[in-house]
């Protein structure tokens, strides 16, 4: 197509309207939501502001046995959300996690004694055996293309009635001595200060970071979640991704059940139940959306965050199902900010 | 867009023409964000007739039908039911209670549900039903008596039943609400032939009766069969309408296409002579259906094949087969110097060097919050390792080769990609599929809802890459840009490949004509 | 660790489903109540008993027919504070029924050591009668497979499919107590007896074997405040808040509190029955209460959780009133009392004995012997620094899974037979 010169100007025209999008000022505002959208600021000040809160109102809040606690606490609800935050970037979620930490944790204990095997060989045995579970759950959504919900809280009661079928019914178990030096907040790590569950979460976060951002699995992994459809026409194979993402998040369960039994010394089946919830509310605290964006690090925050509010909220003296209406509140909260981008038939 | 189409006056002709308007529609307009889907449509439909409407994909049809049937609601006009004065209906309801039932191409049944429940799916209110249930069981039953000649029994689950009855079900549920203005929107597609004369008989007496009957249809043997008037659409307009026994289909295609206002002239004389490069792919074989006719296609390289056809004619599954889709029967081969490949999957076919830019941008090329870039480079990602990990850096230094040659309009490269206008996500999504080094290129409707200077953009790139050797299959719904952009048309109808137009053949009201079949030929 | 206490964790999970949906009216008022909160003061239903610090607090049993006098002196102190209402059994002058007899059982999935012991305990019981030719077939045992989904329902519909099977007997280990009423009383009516066991059924044609939770902490509670000399920052790990036990358990701590003013109760932090959820909460209390911590109340089977939280903060141990001590706990205690001369205070019981019990009521019901009340609440097993050692459990350590050892009197004949008419044995 050519323009062809006019004789002579054109009449006077009303200046066509390139219909600039109405109401779309650059105000601080508007660039706020940007920001939000790439850092979870909002998050980070209301960590801050809790924190400072905390040690100005509350004394001893800021002792270092005090945030060493904190970020005991924090590292296993976080260790805890690895799985689900790559869960939740596929667009997934996974109800297993309580199950998993159950049977983890006697696969390490009572397992193994029952079985003669040693702490490592058990431990060792697990890997594989939790990838499985996990991958199966993701497997079977993916090719029958079933919601996880269901799917992957009964692959929760698989995995522990599997372990029970060595274990014996009881769920009891003890862990080896050494173990519970892991979760101690006045211990170290190869002479650094740190627990060293929190060492190992700092580790994991980085190996998260580099994975999700840094690698071409981690890219494809994104794809997965943001539009499945586009990502299969890009040749990504995205059930091997769901099978990933939930093997992944079945072994990260089982492993956390490990920490938990170092933790607390001794096994029970209510073990994972606060974990169920916490995995998921610290990933959507963090900002992590269905289907993304997001990433572990947001988790992290979402993670710290929480234990923080927990923690301060209890220093005033708030009973449980105060601490839950909290929770809940915080969580429609993130949903509504990062929510909004999503039309309902899209997180459904 | 042009206006000197002639309009033919309205002719007093027609058999029930001394009918009452029961239905008119006055400058009706209703756009979606920038594409403007119904421009300036007036429409009157008079008691007792069957009025045809007619006209392109994309001419503005269902969407008319889907303002009279109370899915969207037009931006200006009015809507005259009975004399009613209205600018929309709100709901789907509204139309109802107005006594506007339509019947959709898609069979619309609930699949779990049986006979009787699906005729009066939403005839009962929250409190108590309208009939008993033996009224509905005799009526229903007369009703798909009427249609059928093995009607099904009331008690069946139609999941049990076959496409037709179905279909069959979903327009005696239309007729059971003795509507006064009855609109089949391609009901008649997934009818069976026997049905289909006998649905005729049934609308024959319901006009009869008083009834006005809206068809929408694609077939010149239907509109011949039984349109007391036609009115075509054209880009949303309404531009005439003709009494039902006096049309030629020449003169409606040209109608429908408003040919003579449209030939750029400028255009053609670039057309590259037939490519004369090696054959690239070859489909041997191939049938798109187990009853379809087989046949045979090779591409050379340096060439730009187009596929034509009304909306789901196989086009659309023979492209996905040249990407590994697979077919009822046939085989898809790559050939290049080295000798053949059998594409058996996507995965194969990318790794022979096909790539393919897919039908539906947003549901299945965009990313919607991943980056500019990251769309661009997910696929061939693997280019971009730097060691273990990801180099942005290398990742930039590729996407910046397609952002000039493309004439990609953006901001920074790490923007979001619903930042871009859709002509420049199309562009990044192609460029996305030429940085893979693709020798074949198939693009399905890639064109489509963009504007014109990415589509020219795009056409003038189209070329350049089939002049270096590239071999392009393009399927597109646009009859402009078969006549401009391409080298041969293939035609689809009824999942068969009908015809195939030579650039010196290409004509628009041949190519158009050529879409409705071969017994309506144009001479 | 184990639901030792095997509280109605249902009916309180019912419970705390209602308290959210109320307390979602209540959002704005989060801080009002964070601010209310703070205080952690005494429930106005406790009132302060007479007597001084380290006495246990003298309350009324819920006793409206004035059952407790008929029974000896020797028992009616086991009676103070109970808070169920108590109930003239309707088997009181039952004949028995003709030998053998076909049994049935209710039972709760072996989720942990406890429950299994218990039901080992029943069967135990039952092969034993069998031998003795007073039981005929199998012990017709009823459970849902999975502790974590079962609901009090199924139980009510395995306890119905056992009366339609014509059972003579039925022994019932309930989720609920409350939900279970109805089926029992008509299954009384048609003169099926039912004898419980942990959790009661405020039926008359039931006896439940069941401690008096207001002295099973009110007991060494008692003792910890004199340990103490009644001063000091006190927390308390409760349980399963809302459930009846908590509540009872939570308003015998109170009461005992109410008498120490110097006791100062710093706050109420939940673990739900299991010794990682104590532990993590207490790891968060800490967090924000450096102040020093003298009494932790660990109101059941959350001992060695307890005393976990403080040894992995690296502070010193509170005394931990630990009300049904494990034998992980006592060795916590055990270790402590060598290193520092640490005292403590604690009850126990074991599942073994409840089963065993269970069986016994059962067994002289079904013979005649014509119970008074609808419970028998045995003979409290109250720990101190003296008799420790009996209870520690031989090479346990702090990460034993085991109960503690149970004392030899806690249902002997001599406790049980005065809640008979006509004790035979």
């Amino acid at each position: 197509m050519t323009i062809r010169a006019t004789e002579h100007a054109p009449a006077p025209v009303a200046p066509t309207t390139v219909s600039v999008p109405a109401g779309r000022q650059s105000n601080g505002f508007a660039r706020l939501i940007t920001i939000q959208k790439q850092i979870p600021v909002v998050q980070l000040v209301l960590l801050v502001v809790v924190f400072l809160v905390g040690v100005v109102t509350l004394p001893g809040f800021g002792s270092p046995v005090s945030i060493a606690s904190i970020l005991i606490l924090s590292a296993l609800a976080g260790l805890a959300s690895v799985g689900q935050t790559l869960v939740v970037i596929i667009g997934g979620f996974d109800l297993s996690v309580a199950g998993f930490i159950v049977a983890g944790a006697l696969m390490v204990t009572q397992f193994a004694q029952v079985t003669g095997l040693s702490f490592f060989t058990a431990l060792l045995l697990l890997i594989p055996v939790f990838l499985v579970l996990g991958g199966l759950t993701g497997y079977i959504c993916h090719r029958f293309n079933v919601h996880p919900i269901i799917i992957s809280l009964a692959m929760g009661s698989i995995a522990l009635g599997l372990v029970r079928v060595v274990s014996g019914t009881a769920i009891v178990g003890s862990p080896p001595a050494f173990l519970r030096a892991l979760t101690s907040p006045i211990g170290g790590t190869f002479g650094i200060p740190i627990p060293p569950i929190v060492a190992i979460w700092i580790v994991v976060a980085i190996a998260m970071a580099l994975f999700l951002h840094r690698t071409v699995a981690g890219r494809k992994l994104y794809a997965t979640g943001a539009n499945p459809r586009a990502a299969g026409y890009s040749l990504v194979r995205t059930r091997w991704f769901w099978v990933g993402a939930f093997a992944f998040s079945g072994l990260c369960s089982g492993l956390v059940g490990v920490a938990l039994v170092a933790f607390a010394g001794s096994v029970d089946s209510s073990l994972g139940d606060p974990y169920l919830f916490v995995s998921l509310a610290a990933v959507i605290v963090g900002g992590t959306v269905f289907g993304g964006p997001g990433d572990y690090t947001r988790t992290i925050v979402g993670a710290l965050v929480l234990t923080t509010i927990t923690t301060v909220l209890v220093g005033y003296g708030l009973v449980k199902a105060d601490q839950q209406i909290m929770y809940g509140a915080i969580i429609l909260l993130a949903m509504a900010i990062y929510g909004r981008d999503k039309k309902l038939k899209d997180r459904v | 867009m042009s206006t000197l189409a002639p309009v033919i006056p309205e002719s007093p002709v027609g058999r029930p023409s001394d009918g009452q308007v029961v239905l008119e529609l006055r400058s009706i307009r209703k756009a979606f964000g920038p594409t403007i889907a119904v421009k300036d449509a007036t429409f009157q439909l008079r008691a007792g007739e069957v009025h045809a409407i007619v006209g392109e994909n994309g001419s503005g049809k269902s969407t008319l039908v889907k303002i009279l049937s109370g899915i969207h609601m037009p931006d200006s006009g009015e809507i005259v039911v009975s004399g009613d004065v209205r600018s929309s209906f709100s709901r789907p309801g509204a139309a109802l209670k107005a006594g506007i039932a339509t019947v959709f191409q898609e069979v619309l049944v609930v699949e779990t549900q049986t006979v009787v429940e699906n005729l009066w799916l939403g005839s009962d209110g929250f409190f108590g039903a309208s009939k008993s249930t033996r009224a509905k069981r005799t009526e229903g039953a007369a009703a798909l008596a009427e249609l059928l000649e093995n009607p099904p029994e009331m008690d069946v689950l139609i999941e049990d039943l076959s496409l037709s009855d179905r279909q069959a079900c979903g327009i005696a549920r239309a007729i059971l609400r003795r509507p006064k203005v009855l609109i089949l929107d391609e009901a008649t597609s997934a009818l069976d032939f026997d049905t289909r004369s006998r649905l005729f008989t049934v609308v024959r007496r319901l006009s009869s009766e008083g009834v006005g009957v809206i068809l929408i249809t694609h077939r010149m043997d239907e509109i011949e069969d039984i349109a007391d008037r036609l009115t075509v659409l054209r880009s949303g307009e309404t531009i005439a309408t003709l009494p039902g026994d006096n049309w030629t289909t020449p003169q409606l295609v040209q109608l429908m296409t408003g040919a003579e206002a449209l030939v750029e002239p400028e255009e053609q004389a670039v057309v590259a002579a037939t490519a004369t490069g090696p054959v690239v792919l070859e489909a041997r074989g191939i049938r798109l259906t187990p009853s379809a006719e087989p046949f045979t296609f090779s591409l050379r390289a340096g060439e730009v094949v187009g596929l034509a056809g009304l909306e789901g004619q196989g086009q659309d599954t023979f492209l996905r087969a040249l990407w590994g889709f697979g077919t009822s029967a046939g085989e898809v081969l790559r050939t290049t110097g080295g000798g053949e490949v059998q594409i058996t999957s996507n995965a194969s076919a990318s790794r022979s060097g096909i790539a393919y830019v897919p039908r539906e941008r947003r549901a299945e090329s965009i990313f919607e919050w991943m980056s500019i870039q990251e769309n661009f480079s997910l696929p061939t990602s693997r280019q971009d390792r730097r060691g273990l990990f990801l180099s942005n850096k290398a990742s930039a230094a590729r996407f910046t080769n397609y952002i000039s040659r493309l004439n990609i309009k953006l901001g920074k490269p790490s923007d979001g990609i619903t930042t871009l206008s859709g002509g420049n996500q199309q562009k990044v999504i192609v460029a996305r599929w030429l940085a893979s080094n693709p020798e074949v290129l198939l693009l399905n409707d890639p064109t489509r809802g963009i504007d014109i200077n990415a589509k020219r953009d795009l056409y003038a790139l189209l070329r350049t890459l089939a002049a270096e050797g590239l071999a392009v299959v393009m399927l597109s719904t646009e009859v402009d840009e078969h006549i401009e952009l391409m080298d041969r048309v293939l035609v689809f109808h009824d999942d068969n490949c009908s015809r195939e137009f030579s650039k010196r053949e290409l004509t628009r009201e041949g190519l158009v004509s050529s879409f409705f079949g071969s017994e309506k030929e144009v001479a | 660790m184990t639901q030792h206490v095997r509280v109605p964790n249902r009916s309180w999970r019912g419970k705390q489903l209602g308290r959210k949906v109320a307390a979602i009216a209540t959002v704005p008022l989060l801080l009002a109540l964070a601010a209310c909160s703070a205080s952690g003061a005494a429930s106005p239903s406790v009132t302060a008993a007479a007597g001084q610090c380290g006495d246990v607090p003298i309350v009324a049993p819920n006793d409206p027919s004035n059952l407790v006098s008929s029974l000896p002196a020797s028992l009616q102190a086991g009676f103070n504070g109970y808070a169920n209402p108590l109930m003239a059994s309707a088997w009181s002058t039952f004949a028995g029924k003709k030998t053998p007899l076909k049994v049935g059982f209710v039972a709760i999935p072996p989720t942990g050591q406890s429950n299994l012991d218990f039901n080992n305990a029943v069967q135990a019981g039952f092969d034993k009668a069998k031998t003795a030719g007073l039981v005929t077939g199998d012990l017709i045992t009823e459970m849902p497979a999975d502790f974590n989904t079962m609901t009090p329902a199924d139980q009510v519909t395995e306890y119905n499919d056992l009366v339609s099977q014509g059972v003579d007997l039925i022994i019932l280990h309930p989720l609920s107590g409350e939900a279970m009423i109805p089926s029992v009383d008509a299954a009384g009516a048609a003169g099926i007896p039912t004898i419980a066991g942990n959790t009661i059924v405020d039926s008359k044609y039931s006896v439940t074997v069941a401690s008096n939770w207001f002295n099973e902490a009110a007991y060494p509670l008692a003792a910890a405040a004199k340990i103490l000399d009644g001063k000091g920052n006190t927390v308390i790990v409760q349980g399963a808040e809302g459930s009846s036990t908590n509540t009872t358990l939570v308003n015998a701590t109170q009461s005992v509190l109410a008498m120490c003013p110097g006791l100062k109760l710093i706050g109420k932090v939940s673990g739900n029955y299991s010794n990682s959820g104590a532990q993590t909460a207490l790891t968060t209390f800490m967090a924000s209460h450096p102040e020093s911590i003298d009494l932790a109340v660990s109101l059941g089977i959350m001992g060695s959780g307890t005393y976990a939280a403080f040894e992995q903060a690296g502070r010193p141990y509170p005394l931990v009133a630990d009300i049904n001590a494990s034998a992980a706990s006592l060795a916590y205690w055990n270790n402590a009392a060598k290193a520092t001369g640490y005292k403590g205070a604690a009850t126990s019981n074991t599942s073994t004995q409840e089963g065993t019990a269970v069986w016994d009521v059962a067994m002289r019901t079904m013979a005649g012997e014509g119970p008074k009340l609808n419970v028998v609440v045995p003979n409290m097993s109250v720990i101190s620094p003296d008799n420790l050692n009996q209870f520690l459990v031989p090479g346990a350590d702090t990460s034993s899974t085991l109960d503690a050892l149970p004392s030899a009197d806690w249902a002997s004949p001599t406790v049980i037979d005065p809640y008979f008419n006509n004790p035979t044995q």
